[in-house]
């Protein structure tokens, strides 16, 4: 049984819904998906506590992202059997509303990215975070951040997005 | 920021309203996940390790092309003329860094905090490259004299990166003072006067014969999955293929080209390992025909 946290429900009470939205991103819009995320994020954090930790709400963040990675491939193996779950909101993703269309298709759209690629185009354009501290949460180079982010427009630009993203590179 | 990032920030952020509301940590009395999760290491270690990349051949014109991507080939000349800072709100400004062998690396962040792409200049030997943008074709070059790097970026205001060394190769037939390649990425001293032989690089390659490639790395598809995550036929992928993989590519040492993915395509018996591949860039082997110029895919994975 996890031993109550106070530091760590502080972060869920304050940062949770915010994590939730990343990892509803970094999921594709697979609400079950992105709970069951993170939520494991938290009980693991529950398991190891948060002592040294000066920044928990990045801490949580980059835990949030490493799981992600390290179970995109099982992710998308089970997504067939997830996605015919009921979605708890009622929504049926196939078949927006006019009023959901225009901003639904950047979930689809999110699928077409690698693991790497989605993670950066969330991080820098959703989350907001410096290009710097996005390359320490996927352990790679600077440099590496700017080429996921520019695959990634190039992919959107000839696919899901090809009518809303016009600028050539 | 310009429009496409706008626009993509617009829609994660509606988008991101859509997410189900958190109820709390349901944690509490439950077992640990039965997945392990990678935690960073306390404080501040990395854990998570990056599945083996194929290099830095594909990263470096990538770069050079969201330069122009951000800031468009008019900024960059600004840059090039202007050399330090665009005062653009308070982000902090462009500054040229010197290196070591007479090589400087400019960098900068136009619009300041995560929002906005570093810019990324290449100097050599007293002059500044700029990236030529999707190049298609990867010329053979000869190594230049060390000296080469890549700008580090100084957008959070804590201590400045330092520039990360490239090794620099000559293009065929192109002088360096005109154009340098940086592990297969290609950098022009003027982007209004690029040499013809590197226009040449950034034609397509198409098709003109069938052919049996023993290993092809996705890179990325053009599709849109259905809710279950599939991509379904027809959609395009962009791939990338080298020399002496079964596909007749001359004197160069990869090609990009774009596979066409049909109903009559052979897929891998599990559905989703194209799109693995894709995602780990895992090299597959693959058949192609021609219809037109166009590579289509008889059998992959």
């Amino acid at each position: 049984m996890n031993v109550r946290d106070p530091r760590v429900e502080a972060l869920a009470r304050e940062h949770g819904q915010n994590l939730l939205r990343v990892a509803y991103l970094l999921t594709g819009g697979r609400a079950l998906d992105a709970e069951d995320l993170v939520q494991s994020v938290f009980a693991t954090l529950l398991e190891r506590g948060l002592d040294g930790v000066d920044n928990p709400l990045a801490y949580a963040r980059r835990a949030l992202v490493n799981a992600h990675n390290s179970t995109a491939r099982r992710a998308i193996t089970e997504r067939g059997v997830v996605a015919r779950l009921p979605d708890p909101t009622g929504r049926i993703a196939d078949r927006p509303t006019d009023a959901v269309e225009h901003r639904m298709v950047i979930l689809p759209a999110l699928d077409t990215l690698s693991a790497d690629e989605r993670a950066v185009i969330v991080l820098r354009y959703y989350a907001d975070l410096p290009d710097a501290e996005i390359a320490e949460m996927l352990g790679c180079a600077r440099a590496t951040i700017r080429s996921h982010a520019h695959r990634a427009f190039a992919t959107l630009r000839r696919g899901a997005l090809a009518h809303l993203l016009k600028e050539d590179t | 920021m310009n429009h496409d990032e706008e626009t993509l920030r617009e829609l994660l952020h509606d988008a991101a309203t859509q997410a189900p509301t958190f109820h709390g940590i349901r944690a509490y009395g439950a077992p640990p996940p039965a997945t392990p999760i990678a935690v960073p290491p306390i404080p501040g270690g990395r854990v998570y390790a990056p599945p083996a990349r194929r290099g830095i051949r594909w990263l470096v014109p990538a770069i050079a092309a969201s330069v122009v991507a951000v800031v468009g080939a008019a900024g960059l000349a600004w840059f090039a003329s202007a050399g330090s800072g665009v005062s653009s709100g308070e982000g902090p400004s462009m500054a040229a860094t010197p290196a070591e062998g007479g090589v400087t690396a400019q960098t900068g962040d136009p619009g300041g905090g995560g929002m906005m792409s570093c810019v990324a200049a290449v100097n050599y030997r007293g002059r500044t490259y700029y990236g030529v943008g999707d190049v298609r074709r990867f010329p053979v070059g000869q190594a230049l004299p060390e000296g080469a790097s890549m700008p580090g970026c100084n957008d959070t205001g804590g201590a400045p990166e330092p520039a990360t060394p490239l090794a620099a190769q000559s293009i065929p037939d192109v002088s360096p003072d005109k154009a340098i390649m940086t592990e297969g990425s290609i950098w022009v001293a003027d982007l209004d006067a690029v040499p013809a032989e590197i226009k040449a690089l950034l034609k397509p390659f198409v098709c003109t014969k069938s052919a049996s490639v023993s290993q092809v790395t996705l890179l990325g598809s053009m599709g849109t999955p259905d809710s279950s995550g599939r991509l379904t036929p027809p959609y395009d992928m962009q791939a990338e293929v080298s020399a002496d993989q079964g596909l007749d590519i001359g004197d160069l040492a990869s090609v990009r080209i774009d596979l066409r993915m049909t109903a009559a395509s052979q897929e891998p018996s599990d559905p989703m390992a194209l799109q693995d591949a894709m995602m780990n860039q895992t090299p597959v082997p693959a058949t192609f025909t021609c219809d037109g110029d166009t590579f289509v895919v008889e059998q992959i994975g």
